[in-house]
């Protein structure tokens, strides 16, 4: 106690010191490190570019990975095809492609762009295509491989040409060959001959390559230029990091901030999005609405009468229920094609006007003057629920009562779908062409037709469809969708958007209808 | 107390394998199977079954368990059944990332808990004041105070990363920085919990005949709050942060969520949404060995605190 009291700070004063002392240090390096970027960034046009996805691929191996994680993939596989937004096709590693005339759309050409070489530096050639081809069509898990079943052999015609022979025609193979399925994201022969080194790098011909050293698997994946990319004008961007960001809402705060300048959005932030000021690109991509499963009648009498179907598309006003959800009216969907694809109808949108009038009238005729009582199964994934809470609010003033088991996930509710104990059930099924449509919506095998129902009038279209050219294609995928809405299949409501968002700055993002809501992410570019 | 530590270690293998049981028979009996997970909702039946053979899904679920634990004996806790990497290696690599968030929190929550409850135990203003706090602290949802913490001092104050984990050995300033609003989420409502302990076990002390006995021998005021009572009152408060520890465990679900950050508690998640067997498997070996650890540690504390219990 020699020191004299009045030179003692206080112990509140200490505390209040300490505090400051404790915490200053990380404010202030914390902003010291965001001024380093800010300046960078502010000086001249981003050279680093981080995209922000809701999940990880479960595997980097592009054989046995989904297409819903194409914005990972994208970044190191060039397609063979490009889908472009007016839905066109354009050449990515394959120069030529198509179905070899007068093979009855049995055999497909395609001929390889010159000069390409894959990251790790081997040569694309014919080979290394039939090499990766037959690769994946041997895998037992992913589900890319059931897209090549229908294929007898894969042959290199020629240094550059390869020959798919297939057992029966396939409208999709270009547009399965494009970045939104990834069939055609051609890896290394090197890497499919050690195909575990595809499960930690990449190793395909697309303009950057992943740098595993600094890539944390489901969190964030760094991608380097390519050395060997065959066009350096298409690399815009020293770094592309893929960061996961699972909460739709932290991802609208992560590019209000400024650390994610690209993202895939997500429904319920479509609205917090436009409000933040940033760009909003949402394309209807999946039809969505109530699915008429059991057309056959096998457990509900009324859903096997056309009458009620088409009496369920009178009580639904589409466009009221796509400004509640999304906003925007024009994403009603009374149709099995959206706007931009070869089978959309415009004449369709007025087939089923919402009239509950009529609806009853309808339901009377079938004899069910009361209404009707229908079981029904959906999913909290994507929104679906709400979607569903809304058509039942609306069938409820025709007299029909949805009676809904709600399941929390994916796998939950596909099971339910197949156990058959459902006649009506949610529906979210990604449109982009009646080949696409009918693998798993129309197919009698397929998860969203559990009770195996056939249409004789559409199985003579699509024959017809399959075996035609691209022109008298398109005239019959139209018929094949009026087949679909005046046999009332389902109550198509809205067509969900896949929605992007991206900052200031930011430009080649052009998803559209026409490229089925995916782009070709690699033409994201800075502005100007 | 080597008595003490045998006995837990060695408790701590039956602990262990119940735990793995019993989340392996409650993940079978979820409907659903990785097999959908791998080949997406358009894959036929065959295909299903095709892959259910390769991935060993369609043996009986003891004969899985059987496989699993002969291997788990021997440090290999299998494949994910999805992303195909060695469970133990993915596991590893998220470990960091939970503990930074669950020590810190821990410490944050001890720190001001302890400091707020002390102040709190001499009564009057600050006393109910800590019990007010306690009270907001218990009450706020985490994910609603992530979400407020983001947008004031990472988007608008632009003071620290909105979300995100930076390794500590590439880079220990982003480290700290992109740990501050997660650990202060995942604390809040811990700081509420061991103050109000804290305020209770010291004011006992406090009340405790030794203390009057201290005063009377002239001790001083500050002496006896931190040397005598808080010692005293060490033990209910060290039980309530070992709590506290094992509670942020499950708490990390949601701030990793929110903040998007590479831990066991998101992985617990995504493995369980994907059906993905080893993985969900590793993260309950994981989280009760951290557990197991966690307790020890407490037992050791007590005995520093309460000469007794060495002797047990």
């Amino acid at each position: 106690m020699s020191s004299n009291p009045a030179f003692r700070p206080s112990r509140r004063a200490l505390t209040r010191a300490a505090v400051v002392a404790a915490v200053l240090p990380v404010v202030a390096l914390s902003a010291c490190s965001r001024a380093g970027t800010n300046t960078a960034s502010a000086s001249a046009a981003p050279s680093e570019l981080t995209f922000g996805t809701q999940a990880g691929p479960p595997s980097l191996n592009p054989a046995v990975g989904d297409p819903a994680y194409g914005a990972t993939y994208q970044w190191a596989y060039d397609p063979l095809v490009v889908m472009q937004p007016d839905g066109t096709f354009a050449p990515g590693l394959a120069v030529k492609f198509g179905y070899v005339a007068g093979s009855s759309n049995k055999v497909y050409e395609m001929t390889l762009r010159n000069g390409v070489k894959f990251s790790d530096g081997e040569t694309l050639d014919a080979k290394a295509v039939k090499t990766y081809l037959d690769y994946l069509r041997a895998q037992k898990t992913g589900s890319l491989a059931p897209l090549l079943a229908n294929v007898t052999t894969i042959d290199a015609t020629g240094p550059m040409t390869v020959r798919i022979t297939l057992k029966s025609s396939d409208p999709s193979l270009t547009f399965n060959f494009a970045q939104a399925f990834g069939l055609g994201n051609i890896a290394s022969p090197k890497a499919v001959a050690n195909p575990s080194t595809l499960d930690k790098s990449t190793a395909g011909a697309g303009p950057y390559m992943l740098d595993a050293a600094q890539t944390v698997s489901g969190d964030h994946y760094t991608f380097v230029p390519n050395p060997n990319y065959w066009n350096k004008d298409r690399q815009h961007w020293k770094k592309v990091t893929l960061r996961v960001i699972a909460n739709p809402s932290s991802m609208i705060q992560s590019m209000r901030s400024g650390q994610v300048q690209a993202a895939l959005g997500d429904p319920t932030t479509l609205s917090a999005a436009k409000s933040a000021g940033l760009n909003v690109i949402a394309p209807p991509q999946a039809m969505s609405g109530l699915n008429l499963l059991d057309r056959s009648g096998t457990i509900s009498k009324p859903v096997g009468d056309v009458r009620v179907r088409q009496a369920l598309n009178y009580a639904v006003d589409r466009k009221a229920i796509a400004k509640a959800l999304y906003g925007d009216e024009a994403l009603a969907l009374s149709q099995y094609s959206l706007t931009g694809q070869a089978a959309y109808d415009t004449a369709l949108n007025e087939r089923y006007p919402y009239d509950v009038a009529k609806a009853k009238q309808l339901l009377a005729e079938a004899g069910y003057p009361n209404g009707i009582t229908l079981e029904s199964i959906d999913t909290t994934v994507a929104g679906l629920n709400k979607l569903m809470q809304a058509i039942s609010g609306q069938l409820s003033a025709a007299g029909v009562t949805l009676k809904i088991t709600t399941k929390p996930g994916v796998n939950d509710y596909v099971i339910g779908m197949l156990s058959t104990k459902y006649p009506t059930a949610v529906m979210g099924y990604g449109l982009a062409n009646m080949a696409s449509l009918y693998a798993g919506f129309i197919n009698p095998a397929g998860p969203f037709n559990p009770f195996h129902y056939k249409d004789a009038e559409l199985d003579k279209l699509y024959a017809q469809y399959y075996a035609a050219d691209e022109e008298q294609g398109a005239a019959l995928q139209k018929q094949i969708n009026a087949r679909l809405v005046e046999q009332a299949w389902s109550v198509p409501v809205v067509g969900a958007p896949l929605s992007y968002y991206t900052t200031k700055g930011i430009t080649g993002l052009d998803a559209t209808s026409g490229n089925s809501g995916v782009p070709w992410l690699t033409e994201i570019r800075p502005a100007g | 107390m080597l008595r003490l530590v045998a006995r837990r270690l060695l408790w701590s293998v039956p602990l262990v394998l119940a735990a793995a049981a019993v989340s392996f028979i409650a993940v079978g009996l979820l409907p659903g199977d990785a097999a959908r997970s791998l080949l997406g909702q358009n894959a036929t039946e065959e295909q299903l079954q095709e892959a259910r053979h390769q991935l060993g899904l369609d043996l009986p679920l003891w004969e899985q368990y059987w496989h699993w634990l002969t291997n788990a004996l021997h440090g290999d806790l299998g494949t994910s059944l999805i992303s195909r990497t060695p469970v133990v290696d993915e596991l590893n690599s998220r470990i960091g990332a939970s503990l930074s968030l669950i020590i810190g929190a821990t410490l944050l929550a001890a720190v001001v808990g302890i400091a707020l409850g002390v102040r709190g135990a001499r009564r009057g203003r600050i006393g109910r004041l800590v019990d007010t706090v306690s009270v907001i602290g218990l009450a706020v949802p985490d994910f609603w105070l992530g979400l407020i913490l983001v947008v004031v001092f990472a988007v608008e104050l632009q003071l620290f990363p909105p979300n995100g984990y930076v390794d500590p050995l590439e880079d220990p300033i982003g480290w700290a920085s992109s740990l501050v609003l997660p650990v202060i989420t995942l604390a809040v409502p811990a700081v509420a919990i061991i103050a109000k302990q804290t305020r209770d076990a010291v004011a006992t002390a406090l009340d405790r005949p030794f203390v009057r006995t201290l005063r009377a021998a002239g001790i001083s005021d500050r002496s006896i709050l931190f040397r005598h009572a808080l010692r005293n009152a060490a033990i209910p408060i060290l039980t309530v942060v070992g709590l506290v520890f094992v509670g942020a465990l499950s708490g990390t679900v949601a701030v990793e969520f929110i903040f998007a950050i590479p831990g066991l508690g998101s992985t617990a998640v995504q493995a369980t949404a994907a059906h993905d067997f080893p993985l969900i498997q590793g993260v309950v070996v994981y989280f009760t060995l951290i557990v197991i650890v966690v307790n020890l540690a407490v037992d050791l504390a007590y005995g520093y605190f309460n000469p007794r219990v060495r002797l047990t």
